[in-house]
């Protein structure tokens, strides 16, 4: 009787508890999970993705989309990925890996290449 | 795993490149639902009601901390970890709203089934808030979860919200049909205010964070506006306590609007830009509190001074109504007291009477003097007696008026041949006179008048040693006023005494002076006659021994 009257006490509580801790073991202790960032891309010689550097939009920056899974992302650069090299390319045969470029007919005005006359810094 | 692109924050949750709208929307709607969750908790913890509302602010508090984490945080595991929270905590605003209307309007725990069909609706929520159908991945560069939410998950919680709105808006009406007028205001405040929270929680941070999401609105900030429904919320259930007590609790209004001034204020310091301002805000919010609870105190002491006054009153009523009683009782204890007097009284007074003219046969002189007393002293208390009734009559609103018109100044001048002979035997003179510019004619009762007018006289009689006794009528024929005026050389009143003579066994201070008996109610019954047949009596003296006016005014018959 006690646990009808107390239904919601009596499920609910435990299932929060068994998805805290389920969350932070998926998330904090396997890292379960990809990631997506912006890689390296060179708007020369491939199909890059056009962003803003600021909001003003003053200047442009050229990426790929990468998406790969975060442990191998972590062993390959370790928490920061910002000058890491290895985080723009997949390894042979890395599952779960992309590296996606522009593709114009698709994504459109999103993207953009370059010849040397526009002369940018990369 | 970091986000690449941002600062650290500072304090778990400062970063300097977030809105500060961010801290304005999240800060003061957290501590405001806090305080108020708290109060209401703390102050009937018995209360079922109490406790669900806490609850829904601890909710609503976990759910902005974890929103401020994900905005400010930049370690992607962490922000990860903590976003199942947002589908789990908001699932549980809603439901639990729907839990709390429910109680709030029928004064009783929820039916298993409902509790059932709530645990039901969140079970699918808090089981699968930390798998792929939730949230499966995240992006560095946004340093957000937003691109890899599930879909079906996220309309599934989100329609929670819209099921909870649409179920309590049904409880309300059917409340509100059934409910006594004041209830039905208390149903509108919290019905307004609930419904207004969820519906601007529910818009603007799902609707419009997913609006943002596909690319059909720019501006990600929406979703912090909708936090301001709490704080609206959070006013309603102020205004509840207030004025119905909601919640078995009772604040006044002065502090409640003090804690949402110094809430406000201290919520400037999320704008602050500088030290400076910082400052300021500081010396406002000290300031703020320092006024406002000095105002609290005295509002509490002028409450406190009410609440006694009204306890007093409340006990006057209670002894003025009593007291009314008290007189009733009294009037018909001397009014049954004085019935059964006048009986034996009137045999006393008959027998003596009878023994005088001899109708028992022949009565030595020896035996006339005390038959006389006897006689004397039986009509002395007759007349007592009959003043003593005729106060209770009067008091009790059964005194009779047979109005009729008749010539005053005849009926003066026939009392006063009546009297004549006593006056006489006292050594004084009666002298009567009139000065009438009218005939003299007034409806009143005859007998009452002519009562008054032997009690005006005899009492200047009673009180004149020596000298005369005036008597004098005349009117006022503009005003249609007649006055009957005696005016003795007697022992005149004071002016103490000429201010209470009137009242209830009151005689005059000099009174024994002339060694006269009487009950002191006369006058008393003399003036409550007058006044009833639209008339008055006045008296004036010089002083002590200065003799007295006595003037009975009547309204002329015209």
């Amino acid at each position: 009787m006690h646990f009808l009257n107390n239904i919601m006490l009596y499920v609910l509580i435990p299932l929060l508890i068994l998805t805290v801790v389920a969350s932070y073991y998926r998330f904090l202790v396997l890292n379960d999970h990809p990631v997506a960032y912006e890689g390296f891309c060179d708007p020369y010689t491939e199909e890059c993705f056009v962003g803003c550097e600021d909001d003003e939009c003053l200047e442009e920056s050229y990426y790929t989309e990468v998406e790969r899974y975060a442990p191998t992302l972590l062993r390959l650069c370790g928490d920061d990925i910002s000058d890491c090299e290895a985080a723009n390319t997949c390894t042979e045969n890395e599952d779960g890996c992309s590296v996606a470029y522009c593709e114009p007919e698709v994504d459109g005005e999103a993207c953009d290449t370059l010849s040397e006359s526009d002369n940018i810094d990369i | 795993m970091i986000c690449y692109l941002y600062d650290a924050p500072t304090y778990l949750f400062f970063a300097s490149d977030v809105p500060a709208l961010l801290y304005y929307s999240h800060v003061p709607a957290t501590v405001l639902a806090l305080l108020v969750g708290f109060f209401v908790y703390f102050n009937a913890r018995h209360l079922l009601l109490n406790k669900l509302l806490f609850i829904i602010a601890i909710c609503f508090s976990l759910w902005t901390l974890t929103s401020l984490v994900s905005w400010t945080n930049i370690n992607a595991d962490f922000i990860l970890f903590t976003w199942p929270f947002f589908a789990i905590l908001s699932s549980l605003i809603a439901i639990l709203s729907i839990y709390f209307i429910y109680v709030f309007l029928y004064k009783k725990d929820a039916p298993l089934l409902m509790k059932s069909a709530f645990t039901l609706l969140l079970v699918p929520v808090i089981l699968f808030a930390p798998t792929n159908l939730s949230v499966s991945g995240f992006n560095l560069t946004n340093c957000d979860a937003l691109g890899f939410e599930g879909t079906p998950f996220k309309i599934y919680y989100t329609s929670l919200g819209v099921i909870a709105m649409v179920w309590i808006l049904a409880l309300l009406i059917n409340a509100y049909k059934a409910a006594e007028k004041s209830f039905r205001k208390q149903i509108l405040l919290m019905g307004t205010g609930i419904e207004f929270f969820l519906f601007s929680f529910l818009t603007m941070t799902f609707i419009g964070t997913y609006l943002v999401n596909i690319g059909i609105l720019e501006d990600s900030r929406l979703e912090f506006y909708g936090l301001f429904g709490m704080l609206v919320f959070m006013v309603f259930i102020g205004a509840l306590v207030v004025r119905f007590k909601t919640f078995s609790i009772g604040m006044i209004a002065s502090k409640a609007l003090m804690i949402a001034l110094v809430v406000l204020v201290a919520s400037q310091f999320t704008f602050s830009e500088n030290s400076t301002s910082a400052i300021l805000t500081s010396i406002t919010l000290l300031l703020t509190a320092v006024a406002g609870y000095n105002l609290i105190k005295s509002v509490r002491k002028e409450i406190k001074q009410r609440k006694e006054l009204e306890v007093v009153t409340v006990e006057l009523d209670k002894a003025n109504v009593r007291l009314k009683e008290l007189d009733k009782l009294k009037s018909e204890f001397v009014s049954i007291a004085s019935h059964q007097l006048r009986s034996p009284l009137t045999s006393i007074r008959g027998y003596a009477s009878l023994l005088l003219e001899g109708s028992y046969g022949k009565i030595t002189k020896k035996m006339t003097e005390p038959l006389e007393r006897i006689e004397d002293s039986s009509k002395l208390m007759a007349l007592a007696i009959e003043d003593y009734l005729n106060v209770s009559r009067i008091e009790s609103g059964n005194m009779k008026y047979n109005k009729a018109d008749f010539n005053l100044k005849e009926e003066v001048d026939r009392v006063c041949d009546d009297i004549r002979g006593d006056t006489i035997r006292s050594g004084l003179s009666l002298i009567f006179r009139s000065d009438l510019k009218s005939r003299g004619v007034i409806n009143a009762d005859l007998g009452k008048t002519v009562q008054i007018l032997r009690n005006l006289i005899n009492n200047s009689l009673k009180y004149t040693e020596k000298g005369s006794i005036k008597v004098l009528v005349r009117d006022d024929v503009t005003n249609k006023k007649i006055f009957v005026d005696i005016i003795d050389t007697g022992i005149g009143m004071s002016e103490k005494t000429q201010e209470t003579i009137f009242e209830k066994f009151e005689r005059a201070d000099n009174a024994n002076t002339v060694s006269v008996q009487g009950t002191g109610l006369g006058l008393f019954v003399a003036l409550k006659m007058a006044k009833a047949m639209g008339g008055d009596i006045t008296s004036f003296s010089k002083g002590d021994g200065k003799g007295s006016r006595f003037t009975l005014e009547l309204p002329l018959a015209m």
